[in-house]
C-alpha cells in the first residue's frame, strides 16, 4: 500500500512540474533574455581590458572592436525580427493558452497512466526489498547457514587437508548455487575421503552447472566412475546419455536414452523428461539427415540454453534456472510445469507427479492453479487413502487451505 | 592575398595533409597487420614461419606445461587441429584450460608457435569473437551447451579432415 | 520496496523525457512561450527521477539485496564497502544507469544555468538532450532493466570480477561517461543551431565550457584506466591501441578539435560549419565508443562478457543520431553565413592546421580500429590491427601538431608575422636542443629517433613557458610588473599554457618509456639475486596473506642500488573468494626516474619462482602530464569570460570596463 502511495507522490510531483509552467500566466513571457548581446558587449570590455593591459596593439584592438560591434548591431537586428515577424507573440496568448491546457490535460494524464502501465509489466510489487542483513536476522535457517558457512570456509583455509569440511561444504555450496566453489570442494573431498558414488554424483552436477548445464570432461569422468561403482545409476546414465547427444552423437544418445526408458519403472519421475529428450532427439535425426549431425546441433545451440538443458532427473533445474536470463528462465520452468500438468491430465495415478506439480505451482506464486491441481490429484487419487493423506499433508505444509 | 589565394592555400595543405595520412595509412595497413588464423586454418592456408600472426583457439586439455622452465608450454586447439605454443613470461590471470585464448608471434622451424603475447581478458565469460566465430564456423559448440574441445568430436573432426 | 520505487522512478523518467523531447521542440517550432518552458522543469524532473533510481539501486548494493539480478550477478556480501558500491557500474547495467544520470546531469545544468540563453534555443538544446535520454531510457528499460527480481532471492551473490575490485576502476567509468556524456551537450547546441539557422560567436561560446567540462573529464577518465591498466593487469604497458582504449581516445581527439575550433568561431565567426559538424562527429564518436564497447564486435582485451543484442539496439541510437545529426547538418549547412576573413599565417591559420591534424589522426584511429571489421565483412579474411600501425600513422601525424603547437600561441588573430613568433620562441627551441643532447649523453642507447622526439617533448613545454613569460613582458620590466601581468593575465591564458605544458610532459613520458623501457624474465630462487636499471633485487621466497575476501601469495623482493637499500617489492598472486579468480598485483616502486615494475609468475619446480621486471623510465609523467591538462582545463573553466551571458550581470561588467 506504502508502496503505491509513494509511487501516486512522485507521480504527482512531476506533473506538477511539468504543468507549472503551462498553466501559469505569462506576462513576461517575451522577455527572453538578450544573451548573443551579453556576450559580444562582454567581448568588447575584454578588447578593452587587453588593449589597456597592451596585450594587443591599438590598431588590432580597433578592427577587433569594429568587428564585433557589427556582430552585436546583427543580432540586435535579428532580435528584433521575431517580435514584429511572422505573427506568432500575436496570436499565442488567446490560441496558445488553448493549446498549454490541452498539453497540460495530455500530459498530466498520460504520463502517470502510461508509467503505471509500464511498471505493472515490468515490475514486481508484491516483492520486498530483502537485504542481507535481514535475511541473516529473520529466519534463523539463513542465518545458521552463514554462520556455519563461515566457520567452515575459515577452518579450511587453514586447514585445506580437511576432507570432511569439503565434504560438508559442497552441496552447501551447491545450493546456494555456487557451482564454482561447489565443483572446488566436491574435487577435494574426492580426492582427500576417496570417491564414493555421492561425492562423484555431486562434482558432476556442481561442474555442470558451473558452466550453464555443459557436461565438461571433468563431469564425464565423473560420471563414468559413478557408473562403475554404481553401475545402475540414473542419473549417470542420463547424463552421459546428453553428453553424447551434446556431442552430436545423436543415434548413441538416442540408443542410451532408449536403454533407459527399457529399465524405468513406469512410474518413475524422471520418466517424462527421457521421453523429452528422445523427442527431441527424434526430431533432429529425421530432420536433416545424419550427414552432419554435429553441425546441425550447433546451429540449435546457441539461440537458447532452455531448449536443449533437459529438465535434468535431479534437484538441480531451479539452480541452472537462476543462471539463466529470466526471459528463458521463465520459459524453461512454465515448459516444466506445463509438461507435467499434461502428462498427469492423461494418468493421474502418479502421486509423486502430483506433489511436484503443487509445489511448482505453490513456488511460483500461482496459488489458484495450486489448488486447483491438488482437487484434480485428490479426484483421480480419491481411491487411495495413503495418497489422499500425503496431499493433505503437502496442502497444509504450503498453506494450501483443506 | 586575395580571398581567392588564400582558399586555395588553405584547401591545398588540407588536402596536402589528407594525402600524408592516407599515404601513411595505406603504407601502414599493407605493413603492420597480423593475421588471425586457428590451427586448422593454419594447415589449408599456412603462414611462412617468422611472419607475425595471432593464433587464436582453446588451450586444449591436459596440455599446459609450466614450472621446468621460464617457458611455458600449452596446446591450442580448435578441436580439429592442435597446435603447440610456446610462450615465455608470466601467463595472464584467466588463462585456463578449456578456455578461448589468442596469442601473437610467429611459427619457429620446429613447427611451434613461439608466442610473445598471450591477450589477457578482464572476464572470464568473455570469449574473443575472433576465437567463438571461428570455433563456431568449424562447428564447435560455445556457451551453455558447447562440446568441450578434448571432447570426442575430435576423432571425427579428423576424419572427415581426412576425406576433404 | 525501495528496489520497486526505482524501477518505477526509471519509468516515469522515461516518460517524462519524452515529454521533454516533443514539447519544448514543438513549442519553439510555433513560437509558443509556455510549451517552450516545460523544457526546464522537465529536464530537473528527469534528473531527480534517475537520481532517485540509482540511489536505490546503490541502495540495493550497499545492502546486499540479492532478490535483485543484477545485484546476485556482481556482488557478495563480503566483499568491502566500496566495492560494493562501485559494484553498481562495475557492470553493464548499472554503469548504463550512471551513463543516463551524468546524460540527464548535464540536462538539467543547462536548464538551471541556461537563464541566458534564447528561450526558443534552450528549449531546442534541451528537447535535443532529452531525446538522447529517451533514447537510452528506452535501452536500459527494454534490453538492460537493472531492477529485474528474483523470486526466491538467492542466498548469496556471485561476486564481482575481482580485477574491477579496485579504486581507480571505480573512479574511471563516472569521468569516462562525463567526458562522453558531456559531448551530447555540443551535440545538442549543434543540433538546435541547425534548427533555428542560427549559428554566430555567441553560440560558440555558449557551447564552450559544456564542451571543456567533458573534455577534461574524457582526459582524466582515459589518463586513470591507462594507469589501472599499466598496474593492475601486470604486463608493464600502458596504452596497447585496444579497440575499447580507441574508443574512448576518438572522441577525445575530436573533442580536442572542437574546443580549439569553437575557439576561432567565437573570436572571429569563423569555421562555423566546421564546428558544427565537428560537434555532431564527437558526439557520434561517442556513441560509436559505446557501441563498439558493449557490443563486443571487436576482439579486445579489455571486453566483458557482452550481449550482441544490446549492441545492435545501442547501433541503432548511433545510426538514428548520427545520421539525423548528418541529414540536418547537409540540409541547413548552406544557409550558414561564413564570418571573419584571416591569413593562413595567424592564430586561425594555427587553429585550422590544429583542426585539420587532429581530424586526421583521429580518421586513422577509426580506419585502424575498424578495419579488421570492414574486411572481414568483405573478404571473410581475420587480421588484427596493432600498435604497429598506429605508431606508423598516429606518431607522424602528431609531429607537426606538437611543432606548431608553440608557434600557434605567439601568433595574433588575423594575420600575424611568423618571424617575430619565431624569435620569441628561440628560447624554447634552444632548450629543446639542449635537452636532447643531455638525454642522448646520459643514456647513449635506444633509437636514433627517440632524443628527437623528446626534444619535441621539451619544445612544447618551453613554448608554453615562453607565452607566459612573454605575455608578462618576463625580461623587459621589472619584476613586480611582471608579477602583476602574470596575475591579470586572463585565467584561459593560463589555462591554455597549463594544458600545452601538460601535452608536452605526457609527450616527454611517452618517449622514454617507450624508447628505454628495460625488461627481463627471471627464474629466481630464495636469495637470488637479479639486476634491472641499476637497481638490484634480492629475492625473499613467497608467503601466503590474508585479505578481506581473498588468500593470497606475496612475493618479497629486497631492493638495492650501488648497495643502498632502496625499498621492498611485494608482487603477489591472490584468490579471491567468490568467484574463485586468480589475479596478479604488481609490486612498484615509483621514483622521479622511472617505475620498478615487478610480476609474481609461476612456482618453479625447482622451489624458485618465475618473475617479471620491467624498468619504466618517466612512466609518471603521462599521467602527470594528464592531469595538467585536466588542471588547464579547470583554469579556463573558471574564467569569467566563460560564464558570461546573464544579462545583469555582463551589463555591470561592460560598465566597469568603460569607466
Amino acid at each position: 500500500m506504502l508502496l503505491w502511495l509513494v509511487f501516486a507522490v512522485m507521480s504527482a510531483g512531476v506533473v506538477v512540474m511539468l504543468l507549472h509552467p503551462l498553466l501559469m500566466r505569462r506576462d513576461r513571457d517575451l522577455a527572453t533574455a538578450d544573451g548573443a548581446g551579453a556576450v559580444y558587449r562582454d567581448q568588447l570590455a575584454e578588447i578593452e581590458a587587453d588593449a589597456s593591459r597592451g596585450l594587443i596593439g591599438a590598431e588590432e584592438a580597433e578592427a577587433a572592436r569594429r568587428e564585433i560591434a557589427r556582430r552585436l548591431l546583427a543580432s540586435e537586428a535579428a532580435h528584433e525580427v521575431p517580435l514584429s515577424g511572422p505573427g506568432s507573440s500575436t496570436s499565442s496568448s488567446a490560441g496558445g493558452s488553448r493549446l498549454a491546457l490541452g498539453v497540460a490535460l495530455m500530459t498530466g494524464g498520460l504520463v502517470p497512466i502510461l508509467a503505471l502501465l509500464v511498471y505493472l509489466q515490468a515490475g514486481a510489487p508484491g516483492l520486498p526489498s530483502q537485504p542481507i542483513a535481514a535475511r541473516r536476522e529473520a529466519p534463523p535457517v539463513n542465518a545458521e547457514m552463514a554462520q556455519l558457512i563461515g566457520a567452515v570456509e575459515k577452518r579450511l583455509r587453514e586447514n585445506p587437508e580437511d576432507g570432511r569440511g569439503w565434504d560438508v561444504i559442497a552441496p552447501v555450496y551447491l545450493r546456494l548455487a555456487r557451482y564454482g566453489d561447489a565443483a572446488h570442494a566436491y574435487r577435494r573431498a574426492n580426492a582427500l575421503l576417496g570417491e564414493s558414488a555421492k561425492r562423484l554424483a555431486g562434482l558432476a552436477e556442481a561442474s555442470m552447472l558451473a558452466e550453464s548445464g555443459r557436461v565438461n570432461d571433468e563431469a564425464r569422468a565423473a560420471l563414468k566412475k559413478l557408473l562403475e561403482i554404481e553401475p545402475g545409476h540414473i542419473q549417470a546414465r542420463f547424463w552421459l546419455a546428453f553428453a553424447l547427444e551434446q556431442d552430436g552423437r545423436l543415434g548413441e544418445a538416442m540408443a542410451d536414452y532408449q536403454k533407459l526408458l527399457a529399465d524405468a519403472p513406469p512410474d518413475a519421475t524422471w520418466r517424462p523428461m527421457v521421453v523429452e529428450r528422445v523427442a527431441a532427439v527424434q526430431s533432429a535425426l529425421g530432420g536433416p539427415g545424419p550427414a552432419s549431425p554435429s553441425r546441425e546441433s550447433t546451429d540449435v545451440a546457441p539461440s537458447s540454453s532452455a531448449s536443449t538443458l533437459p529438465a535434468g532427473p535431479t534437484a538441480a533445474e531451479i539452480e541452472a534456472a537462476e543462471r539463466m536470463n529470466p526471459a528463458d528462465r521463465q520459459a524453461m520452468i512454465d515448459g516444466m510445469v506445463t509438461g507435467l500438468a499434461t502428462r498427469l491430465e492423461k494418468d493421474g495415478s502418479d502421486l509423486a507427479g502430483w506433489q511436484r506439480l503443487i509445489r511448482s505451482l505453490t513456488v511460483l506464486g500461482r496459488k489458484d492453479e495450486a489448488i486447483a491441481a491438488l482437487d484434480r490429484a485428490r479426484k483421480s487419487l480419491a481411491a487411495e487413502p495413503q495418497a489422499l493423506a500425503a496431499l493433505a499433508d503437502l496442502a497444509k505444509s504450503l498453506g494450501l487451505g483443506t | 592575398m586575395t580571398r581567392k589565394q588564400r582558399r586555395v592555400v588553405f584547401i591545398f595543405s588540407g588536402l596536402a595533409v589528407l594525402g600524408l595520412a592516407l599515404g601513411l595509412v595505406l603504407f601502414a595497413l599493407s605493413g603492420t597487420i597480423t593475421y588471425f588464423r586457428t590451427p586448422s586454418d593454419l594447415a589449408q592456408n599456412p603462414i611462412p614461419t617468422g611472419q607475425r600472426f595471432r593464433l587464436g583457439g582453446l588451450v586444449a586439455d591436459g596440455s599446459v606445461k609450466r614450472g621446468q622452465s621460464l617457458d611455458v608450454e600449452f596446446q591450442v586447439t580448435d578441436t580439429i587441429k592442435a597446435l603447440p605454443v610456446v610462450y615465455r613470461g608470466v601467463l595472464p590471470d584467466l588463462f585456463r584450460e578449456g578456455q578461448g585464448v589468442v596469442a601473437e608471434g610467429r611459427l619457429d622451424p620446429d613447427g611451434r608457435f613461439r608466442a610473445d603475447t598471450v591477450l589477457a581478458k578482464h572476464d572470464e565469460n568473455y570469449m574473443p569473437p575472433e576465437v567463438a566465430k571461428s570455433l563456431k564456423e568449424k562447428g564447435v559448440k560455445l556457451g551453455p551447451d558447447a562440446v568441450h574441445p578434448a571432447g570426442v568430436t575430435a576423432v571425427e573432426a579428423v576424419k572427415a579432415d581426412e576425406k576433404q | 520496496m525501495t528496489v520497486e520505487i526505482g524501477h518505477f522512478a526509471l519509468i516515469l523518467a522515461l516518460l517524462v523525457s519524452l515529454v521533454q523531447t516533443i514539447v519544448p521542440a514543438w513549442g519553439a517550432r510555433i513560437g509558443e512561450q509556455r510549451l517552450m518552458a516545460v523544457a526546464t522543469p522537465a529536464a530537473i524532473a528527469t534528473f531527480v527521477l534517475v537520481l532517485i533510481s540509482f540511489l536505490m539501486l546503490a541502495e540495493a548494493y550497499v545492502t546486499s539485496d540479492f532478490s535483485v539480478a543484477n545485484v546476485w550477478n556482481n556482488s557478495h556480501s563480503a566483499k568491502p564497502f566500496i566495492y560494493r558500491l562501485s559494484g553498481v557500474w562495475g557492470n553493464h547495467e548499472g554503469s548504463l544507469l550512471l551513463w543516463i544520470l551524468i546524460l540527464v546531469l548535464f540536462g538539467m545544468a543547462v536548464a538551471v544555468f541556461g537563464g541566458y540563453l534564447p528561450a526558443s534555443l534552450k528549449a531546442n538544446v534541451l528537447s535535443v538532450q532529452g531525446s538522447v535520454a529517451l533514447a537510452f531510457l528506452l535501452f536500459i528499460i527494454l534490453t538492460s532493466n537493472p531492477f529485474e527480481r528474483l523470486d526466491p532471492a538467492p542466498l548469496e551473490g556471485r561476486g564481482l570480477n575481482p580485477i574491477l575490485q579496485d579504486p581507480a576502476l571505480a573512479l574511471h567509468p563516472p569521468l569516462l561517461y562525463a567526458g562522453y556524456v558531456g559531448f551530447s551537450m555540443a551535440f545538442s547546441f549543434a543540433i538546435a543551431a541547425l534548427i533555428e539557422g542560427r549559428t554566430d560567436a555567441a553560440w560558440a561560446r555558449w557551447v564552450r565550457p559544456w564542451t571543456l567540462a567533458a573534455w577534461m573529464c574524457l582526459t582524466l577518465g582515459i589518463a586513470i584506466g591507462s594507469w589501472w591498466a599499466y598496474y593492475e593487469l601486470g604486463w608493464g604497458g600502458w596504452w596497447f591501441w585496444d579497440p575499447v582504449e580507441n574508443a574512448s581516445f576518438m572522441p577525445w581527439l575530436a573533442g580536442t578539435a572542437l574546443l580549439h575550433s569553437a575557439v576561432v568561431m567565437e573570436k572571429r565567426e569563423s569555421l562555423k560549419v566546421w564546428t558544427i559538424l565537428l560537434a555532431i562527429l564527437t558526439f557520434s564518436l561517442s556513441l560509436m565508443g559505446t557501441f563498439l564497447v558493449r557490443s563486443g564486435v571487436l576482439s579486445s582485451v579489455h571486453a566483458f562478457a557482452v550481449d550482441p543484442e544490446r549492441g545492435i539496439f545501442i547501433l541503432g541510437i548511433m545510426i538514428f543520431f548520427t545520421g539525423g545529426g548528418l541529414a540536418l547538418f547537409a540540409a541547413r549547412a548552406g544557409a550558414l553565413r561564413q564570418g571573419g576573413l584571416f591569413s593562413p599565417i595567424s592564430r586561425e591559420g594555427a587553429l585550422v592546421l590544429n583542426n585539420v591534424l587532429l581530424a586526421t589522426a583521429t580518421g586513422t584511429v577509426l580506419i585502424g580500429t575498424l578495419y579488421p571489421l570492414a574486411l572481414e565483412a568483405v573478404t571473410g579474411a581475420k587480421i588484427s590491427v596493432g600498435a604497429p600501425y598506429f605508431n606508423l600513422t598516429f606518431g607522424p601525424l602528431m609531429v607537426p601538431l606538437l611543432l606548431a603547437m608553440p608557434f600557434g600561441s605567439f601568433l595574433g588573430w588575423k594575420r600575424a608575422d611568423l618571424k617575430a613568433a619565431g624569435e620569441r620562441l628561440l628560447f624554447a627551441a634552444g632548450i629543446a636542443l639542449v635537452g636532447a643532447v643531455i638525454a642522448l649523453a646520459v643514456v647513449q642507447r635506444g633509437p636514433w629517433a627517440a632524443p628527437l622526439a623528446l626534444a619535441l617533448g621539451f619544445w612544447v613545454m618551453a613554448g608554453a613557458v615562453s607565452e607566459i613569460l612573454f605575455r608578462a613582458r618576463f625580461g623587459q620590466a621589472g619584476s613586480a610588473e611582471v608579477m602583476r601581468r602574470m596575475f591579470n593575465l586572463p585565467r584561459s591564458a593560463w589555462g591554455a599554457a597549463w594544458s600545452h605544458f601538460g601535452v608536452g610532459l605526457m609527450v616527454t613520458g611517452i618517449v622514454a618509456t617507450t624508447a628505454w623501457q628495460s625488461e627481463k624474465i627471471v627464474a629466481l630462487k630464495p636469495g637470488e639475486r637479479a639486476e634491472i636499471a641499476g637497481y638490484t633485487l634480492e629475492f625473499r621466497g613467497v608467503q601466503p596473506g590474508r585479505g578481506p575476501n581473498f588468500s593470497e601469495e606475496i612475493g618479497r623482493l629486497v631492493v638495492s642500488r650501488d648497495g643502498q637499500p632502496v625499498t621492498e617489492l611485494l608482487p603477489s598472486k591472490r584468490l579471491y573468494d567468490a568467484p574463485r579468480q586468480p589475479t596478479t598485483e604488481a609490486g612498484i616502486h615509483v621514483a622521479l626516474s622511472g617505475d620498478l615494475y615487478a610480476i609474481l609468475g609461476d612456482a618453479q619446480s625447482d622451489g624458485g619462482h618465475a618473475i617479471r621486471l620491467y624498468f619504466n623510465p618517466l612512466v609518471r609523467f603521462i599521467w602527470l602530464g594528464a592531469v595538467l591538462m585536466f588542471i588547464g582545463g579547470a583554469f579556463s573553466l573558471s574564467d569569467r569570460r566563460l560564464r558570461v551571458g546573464a544579462p545583469r550581470k555582463a551589463r555591470k561588467t561592460a560598465a566597469v570596463a568603460a569607466e
